[in-house]
């Protein structure tokens, strides 16, 4: 009977402390982000990265906006299954002609608020986020 | 009156010779999302002449493929792919294609190339041709930079 108790207060416990990580997780996590889709072959991509990521991504959390990144192989299938995680594939599926790459994102409210389709849309429609 | 009457058969009469002269007058050049495709044929084979428009680069390491329908008919590895290091190809950018010896049959040749746009966005672009339909190569060679 004691050690049914102690099993008890220990799981309530644990369950206490995911439940309060979990908040954590959530309070931490930003309500919008930008995701930025990149391919290993594509050379405008590797020049942004140099030249605006690291201001960009600072900007935009100085805003409270996170920012996510992933990369194809080649910008010959940016719709690469392999390359999207399974909580972005509906990114991915909400722009069936989706071509080539930089592609920018804002996500807010588990909805597509804003799409940027290569470098100069990024800066006239994402770049003042960070700002 | 008689002067009107003269200008509107002149315009019809140009009307009429305009689509048929566009119509005979062969099509070498192909240009797909500012990717400038010039296609020649040779007696060894095919000269393709690529180039670019409106600022658009060509990606080095994502290179040009190219595949040919009658494989049996050429004298080269396929698909064959020329890539570069740098980041982006010198042009304009020449590639033959040698056809093996006595081999005659036409069928389809597609290149496929990235293409960087001004706008910074990299993207595929591709050109499929009959090889039929390929003019010959003028006297003046194309592809010098």
């Amino acid at each position: 009977m004691m050690a049914n108790r102690r099993e008890l207060l220990i799981g309530l416990g644990a369950a206490m402390l995911t439940g309060g990580i979990s908040r954590l997780v959530e309070a931490a996590a930003p309500a919008s982000w930008v995701l930025y889709v990149s391919a290993a072959d594509c050379r405008i991509c590797r020049f942004w990265e140099v030249d605006h990521k690291d201001a960009f991504v600072r900007g935009l959390q100085k805003n409270g906006i996170g920012f996510r990144q992933i990369s194809v192989s080649s910008l010959r299938n940016v719709r690469e299954d392999a390359a999207w995680p399974a909580d972005l594939k509906w990114v991915r599926d909400s722009y069936p002609s989706m071509k080539g790459t930089p592609w920018f994102f804002l996500i807010s409210g588990g909805a597509i608020q804003s799409a940027a389709y290569g470098t100069d849309m990024w800066r006239t429609k994402l770049s003042p986020m960070a700002a | 009156m008689r002067n009107i009457l003269r200008s509107l058969l002149c315009i019809a009469l140009l009307g009429a010779v305009g689509p048929w002269a566009e119509a005979g007058e062969p099509n070498a050049q192909n240009i797909v999302d500012n990717v400038v495709f010039d296609l020649s044929s040779t007696p060894e084979g095919l000269t393709a002449c690529l180039s670019t428009v409106r600022g658009a680069k060509l990606s080095g390491p994502y290179g040009v493929a190219v595949t040919l329908s009658a494989p049996a008919a050429w004298d080269e590895a396929l698909p064959k792919n020329v890539a570069v290091e740098e980041d982006y190809f010198t042009l304009p950018l020449r590639i033959d294609l040698k056809r093996r010896g006595g081999a005659t049959e036409s069928g389809r040749v597609q290149f496929e190339v990235g293409a960087c746009q001004a706008e910074g966005i990299c993207i595929p672009v591709e050109l499929a041709v009959d090889t039929a339909k390929i003019a010959p190569a003028s006297h003046t060679l194309p592809c010098t930079g």
